[in-house]
């Protein structure tokens, strides 16, 4: 997106002290991505003080690991969202609150959260902007994909559709999403 | 599986949704190292983090302290992981108790000289304790001196604290006005990119003519000189530049200032950041550092 090369590299630098020790740095990558992955594990766990632990244990491992973070294999919000994800899934499983009814889940916002950065900010803005680009068919099948524990056999289930045509969707959907976000580089 | 086939794999790769089976086949795929697919995998989970991190709860559920209580969490696992001093040996050793119950023999035998010897010693014991008091009221003095002057450096101390709370919170209300103008339906951002003096800095003007606010938020600058202002122009159709207002930069730190809002019923052609007379000037004279039109509304 339109940021990321101004972004990235003062990511990068927080990584690199905290790789040396620097606290203050793990301090700032709290501030800065604390909130967003909040709205992340939220889609998993419901109890807050569960998802302010699993942001910490986030934290806390890139803490540990900054010293073997290789930044060619992704930026800084790759790493952290996969660890994200995957924590707040294994949590939710130990909690064993899978698998709510569709209905009870709340339907995802894709909203401006006034705490985070301008550059922030402007990237929500710009992925709401080309998440307008999907069908509302693609966005189920990609929220479902990514925001719940969900297999893409269970997610067919769900949808009442193929396996097959969830797969199109969420291919779709991604590269839709992709092509928005390429355009907005300026 | 062919590099067709794996291709489209990818996206739900990038969303941790494939299969064991297509899993092995990508990776396989990517030892062999093929870069396209390899480039195509990163780009598609940038966008899934891209998208991950736009996703929000109603701002109802959210507390507004989470950040020092995620940090409440890792300051603790800081100090538990902390190593810990190693401590001095408290415990006498099996040596040193021996010789301490040694010692105690033969005290009864030696009692009656050290009666004898009591009287000398008290009075020895007396003068040493007046000598002994004296240096006490020295030390006393030296202390109250001390504690005298640690006063004087903590107020000195709280009148820098207090200085820089006033800072703090001319931050927080730039930082206020910047969250309203960001949440105004009728937002507009205008993107100022580095000209030559100022490669790597860039800027973004915040502005909703609703709330009549215009918010830049500016990093990369070079540190202001003294004796002279970063200012911002709007340049319209039909007046040419017009003074936005003034900003200062600190090496390193971001920039968060009020500026204002474009002429209404102008049309605006470009942003742009000049480095000025700390006093501002009404027309620009110095060297032009980020440029940019408005996107669009
Ligand atoms: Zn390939």
């Amino acid at each position: 997106m339109a940021d990321a090369k101004q972004a990235t590299p003062a990511d990068q630098d927080l990584i690199a002290a905290m790789a040396a020790g620097d606290a203050e740095a793990l301090r700032t990558l709290n501030v800065r991505y604390g909130r967003a992955l909040a709205g992340l594990v939220r889609r998993f766990l419901k109890d807050e003080a569960d998802i302010e632990e699993v942001v910490a244990d986030v934290l806390w491992q890139a803490w540990r690991e900054a010293k073997s973070f290789d930044p060619s294999r992704g930026s800084v919000s790759v790493w952290l969202v996969t660890l994200a994800r995957s924590r707040a899934i294994d949590r939710s499983r130990a909690l064993r609150v899978r698998k709510q009814p569709l209905a009870e889940q709340p339907a995802a916002q894709w909203a401006l959260d006034p705490g985070v950065e301008l550059d922030q900010a402007m990237r929500a803005r710009v992925v709401r902007a080309a998440l307008t680009t999907l069908d509302a068919s693609e966005r189920a099948a990609l929220e479902l994909a990514y925001f719940s524990d969900f297999s893409q056999s269970e997610i067919a289930v769900r949808l009442g559709i193929p396996l097959g045509t969830v797969k199109t969707r969420v291919r779709s959907a991604m590269m839709k999403l992709r092509r928005a976000l390429a355009g907005s580089r300026q | 599986m062919d590099h067709k086939a794996i291709k489209e794999l990818l996206p739900l790769a990038a969303l941790d949704q494939l299969e064991p089976d297509d899993a092995s086949a990508l990776q396989g795929h990517l030892r062999d190292g093929c870069e396209e697919c390899e480039a195509e995998l990163r780009a598609l989970r940038e966008t899934a983090a891209a998208l991950a991190l736009s996703l929000d709860e109603s701002a109802a559920t959210r507390a507004a302290d989470f950040e020092e209580r995620v940090w409440a969490r890792l300051r603790a696992r800081l100090q538990q992981s902390a190593p810990s001093p190693s401590l001095p040996g408290t415990r006498p050793s099996a040596l040193a108790r021996r010789h301490l119950l040694r010692g105690s023999v033969g005290v009864w035998r030696a009692a009656a000289a050290l009666l004898a010897a009591a009287v000398v010693v008290a009075t020895i014991y007396a003068g040493q304790l007046k000598r002994q008091l004296q240096r006490a009221r020295a030390d006393q003095l030296r202390e109250v001196a001390a504690i005298h002057s640690q006063l004087s450096d903590l107020s000195a101390q709280l009148r820098r604290a207090r200085d820089e709370v006033g800072a703090l919170q001319r931050v927080l209300d730039e930082r206020i006005r910047l969250e309203r103008v960001l949440s105004a339906p009728d937002l507009r951002l205008t993107r100022l990119e580095p000209l030559l003096p100022a490669a790597g800095a860039h800027a973004v003007v915040a502005v909703s003519a609703s709330h009549d606010t215009a918010v830049l938020q500016a990093s990369g600058l070079p540190a202001t000189p003294a004796g002279k202002a970063y200012e911002l122009w709007w340049i319209t159709k039909e007046h040419g530049p017009v003074a936005a207002g003034l900003f200062r930069a600190e090496q390193g730190q971001p920039v968060i200032a009020s500026v204002a809002v474009p002429p209404r019923d102008e049309h605006v052609l470009l942003g742009a950041v000049t480095l000025e007379p700390a006093a501002g000037v009404s027309k620009p004279t110095g060297t032009m550092y980020l440029k940019g039109a408005p996107g669009p509304a």
